[in-house]
């Protein structure tokens, strides 16, 4: 695994979005490693986030990538949770509309139990018919055990794309419909090395950390020979609803850190703020969204009266406060960046914050006169 | 971080209030927990009491939600809890704004919003829950408009020093936030002029909206320190990860659930153990039945090996690798991670038990736990545990 970039090398960022040292490398097989040294003593987190490129859900497929996930986590063969356990660790799981992840955090005096973790959910996949049953009942009891919501935010995804394939838990009827050769073939191209990023954070020096995610990567499968190409997806327009006496509201941005789309993200975080709501915010690298959830009340109109400068105030500190919360603990950093290195390489959270302080006033009008139009519509 | 976490309990005379800390090395910011106590509620101040949680979420009088979330010096913005017989009330700053933390605190008791925004927004979130575990552990939300004057006849009934006790957490010299709650301004409301007759009543919740029914079982576990060491190590055991008794038994034997878990849930004067699984197959009172006893065989069979186990998994937590193992602060949320959870903890022992527990603390005491008080735990929770049925509707 030989090296052509070592780009950001070492960067140091600016308060209060963390200052440690980081080293983000490309490999020649396309994937990346990403290692941050963290002031969080003894204590570091590995993990895998497998970009959804190549491997995207479409109506036909939705939620097949989250059934990947599930039986990948098993391990192959299926000893990973109790091996973790026994050590008081634990791996976690996720599917995102952009990509997947698997983490462990761990004490450093650990890291060849989780390493060896790693090969067994990297180097192959086992799976049987009974295994896809079990896994796509347990897969719609998920579903139907989602918060209220979740589950507000599930519709409107589908309300907003037209289909269940914008939300990544998927459908279970599509679910159902996986045969282990396909399942085989998705593994085979979802963690191929030129998809997939290995995040090290934690207590631990940059060559130590770059050392261990190597070895994860060599873990997983080479890459195809032609090179992986996001689908396109259909073009996506503000949508709303109201369900349970709470409107849920969809607005898309296509480029992450085009000022008009951070204007947009962060009035979404001002405007769930202000009227009391929730956002469901997953960067992305293209055709990206940001959900709002808000009770319908006078504070919720109310606050569509403010200035587009103050909302985007109380935005922006919304969303360093959530950047801070995510950068907060090695997992949740090594995922945050992670996943943002899985969109777009040159994507992390201080230009997120820094590209959301400098948003010209005629960008932030145009970008809240947006939102008037979807809220008022 | 927080196995160095030092406890100090203290007691402030001016206004009655018992305020302790919990002092937390190399933490970035400091939280402030206030628990207060709604024993003693009829139904229709219970239902008011809900929605005067909903506007401290909303910002005070003085700490308006617009200022509080634009300031600098905040971490988390105020969030509410409502258990059975408390309200926790809690927000983070930054470590270098204690002072504002402890009067925004202060503030948020004392000057509380009661516009139309804000109980408009209480009105829309204390009526119903946001997620179904709120359901699940609540044993009912109201029915029933609620306004502006019974929100304020509560708060000046309920909102009273002696009710009253806060915990802060985080890296800070010993006493600052004590003195910093003491220098916060405390506007104490007059009690009410006459007593007002507050006509809500519990919604018994019948059923839940979805496929998935819910059942739930709970005993009361701890009333103490030790015991509530045993009942987070038999919650661990119980339901807390993959080799966990209901994993095993509800997800991988009977492919009955995705989701179950066991957790420790406080209450006005201790702690239960409780046990929860959603699940759209169906549910009766007979399958809870069978399930616990399934469950019962496979704790029969815990060994030393097991226990070791959960020993390593609550250590990890501990440690901060992971959030705040099974204790919950209310049915909507579990502890937490860092000073958040510290102070809640803190907070929630000392009105409680009248001692200031840190996880750190509790740990210690786990130490000293036998396979026996945990298998004796758990069975006695299987055994005589109050089962509830939710179905889904």
């Amino acid at each position: 695994m030989s090296l052509i970039s070592a780009s950001l090398a070492l960067l140091t960022a600016a308060n209060p979005v963390a200052d440690s040292p980081r080293l983000h490398k490309i490999l020649i097989g396309g994937g990346s490693v990403f290692v941050e040294k963290m002031a969080t003593p003894g204590i570091v987190s590995v993990q895998v986030i497998a970009s959804a490129r190549g491997t995207q859900d479409t109506p036909k497929t939705a939620g097949t990538r989250h059934l990947l996930e599930h039986l990948v986590a098993l391990g192959r063969n299926g000893t990973v949770d109790a091996t973790l356990e026994r050590e008081g660790l634990y791996l976690s799981a996720s599917t995102n509309r952009e990509s997947s992840r698997y983490e462990v955090t761990f004490r450093r005096s650990q890291v060849e139990v989780v390493l060896k973790a790693f090969d067994e959910l990297l180097s192959g996949l086992r799976v049987s018919e009974d295994d896809i049953k079990r896994e796509a009942r347990l897969i719609k009891e998920e579903i139907a055990a989602m918060s209220a919501r979740r589950r507000r935010f599930m519709n409107l995804s589908e309300l907003f794309a037209g289909n269940r394939a914008f939300d990544p838990l998927g459908d279970p009827m599509m679910i159902a419909q996986a045969t282990p050769d396909k399942l085989k073939k998705l593994f085979e191209t979802h963690f191929c090395q030129a998809n997939i990023v290995v995040a090290v954070s934690g207590d631990l020096s940059i060559e130590e950390g770059v050392n261990w995610a190597e070895r994860v990567v060599a873990c997983s499968p080479t890459s195809p020979a032609t090179a992986l190409e996001w689908a396109p997806f259909p073009a996506l327009t503000p949508t709303k609803s109201l369900t349970d006496d709470h409107w849920s509201l969809a607005m898309p941005y296509d480029d992450l850190m085009a000022p008009g789309s951070l204007a947009t993200i962060i009035q979404g975080f001002g405007l769930a703020v202000l009227a009391g709501g929730e956002v469901s915010f997953s960067p992305a690298g293209r055709q990206g969204a940001i959900l709002v959830d808000v009770p319908n009340t006078e504070a919720y109109r109310s606050s569509l009266n403010q200035s587009a400068d103050a909302v985007t105030g109380v935005g922006y500190r919304a969303l360093r406060r959530w950047i801070e919360a995510e950068t907060s603990t090695p997992a949740r950093s090594g995922a945050l960046r992670g996943r943002l290195i899985s969109a777009q390489p040159y994507f992390t959270p201080e230009k997120l914050v820094e590209g959301s302080a400098t948003i010209a006033p005629q960008v932030r009008a145009k970008a809240w006169a947006g939102w008037h139009n979807l809220c008022r519509s | 971080m927080s196995i160095l976490a030092t406890v100090v309990a203290l007691v402030s005379t001016p206004a009655d209030i018992k305020i302790s800390e919990v002092l937390m090395p190399r933490s970035d910011s400091t939280a402030f927990a206030a628990v207060l106590s709604t024993q003693g509620a009829t139904d229709g101040e219970l239902a008011a009491l809900n929605a005067l949680a909903r506007t401290w979420e909303q910002g005070s009088r003085v700490y308006t939600r617009l200022a509080t979330a634009s300031a600098a010096g905040v971490v988390s913005l105020p969030k509410a809890e409502v258990g059975d017989g408390y309200i926790l009330l809690r927000l983070e700053v930054r470590k270098s704004a204690v002072a504002t933390g402890a009067q925004m605190l202060a503030s948020l008791l004392t000057e509380p919003a009661l516009d139309d925004d804000a109980v408009g927004i209480a009105q829309a979130t204390s009526n119903s829950p946001a997620d179904v575990q709120a359901l699940a552990w609540s044993s009912g939300w109201f029915r029933g408009a609620i306004t502006a004057k019974e929100i304020e006849y509560a708060w000046r009934k309920f909102v009273r020093p002696e009710r009253i006790t806060v915990c802060a957490a985080g890296e800070m010299p010993l006493y600052t936030a004590e003195a910093a709650l003491k220098q916060a301004t405390w506007t104490w409301p007059a009690l009410p002029e006459r007593r007002l007759f507050l006509r809500h009543t519990r919604d018994k919740v019948d059923g839940v909206d979805g496929e998935a029914s819910i059942w739930t079982l709970q005993h009361p576990a701890a009333t103490n320190g030790k015991s509530l060491a045993v009942a987070g190590l038999t919650a661990c055991l119980l339901g807390i990860g993959k080799e966990s008794a209901m994993f095993k038994v509800l997800r991988t034997d009977l492919a009955y659930s995705y989701r179950q878990e066991a957790l420790a849930m406080p209450t006005a004067k201790g702690w239960n153990l409780g046990l929860v699984a959603y699940s759209t197959q169906k549910t009766s009172a007979e399958v809870v039945t069978k399930q616990r006893s399934l469950l019962a065989e496979r704790v029969r069979a815990w060994t030393e090996l097991d226990l070791t186990r959960v020993r390593r998994q609550w250590s990890s937590h501990a440690d901060g690798i992971f959030p705040f193992g099974p204790f919950w602060s209310s049915g909507e949320s579990s502890l937490g991670n860092g000073p958040w959870a510290e102070a809640g903890l803190g907070a929630l022992t000392q009105a409680q038990f009248g001692a200031t527990l840190s996880q750190a603390k509790l740990l210690q005491m786990a130490d000293n736990v036998t396979l026996d008080e945990v298998k004796q735990m758990a069975l006695a929770t299987l055994d005589q545990g109050q089962v509830r049925l939710i179905p889904a509707r």
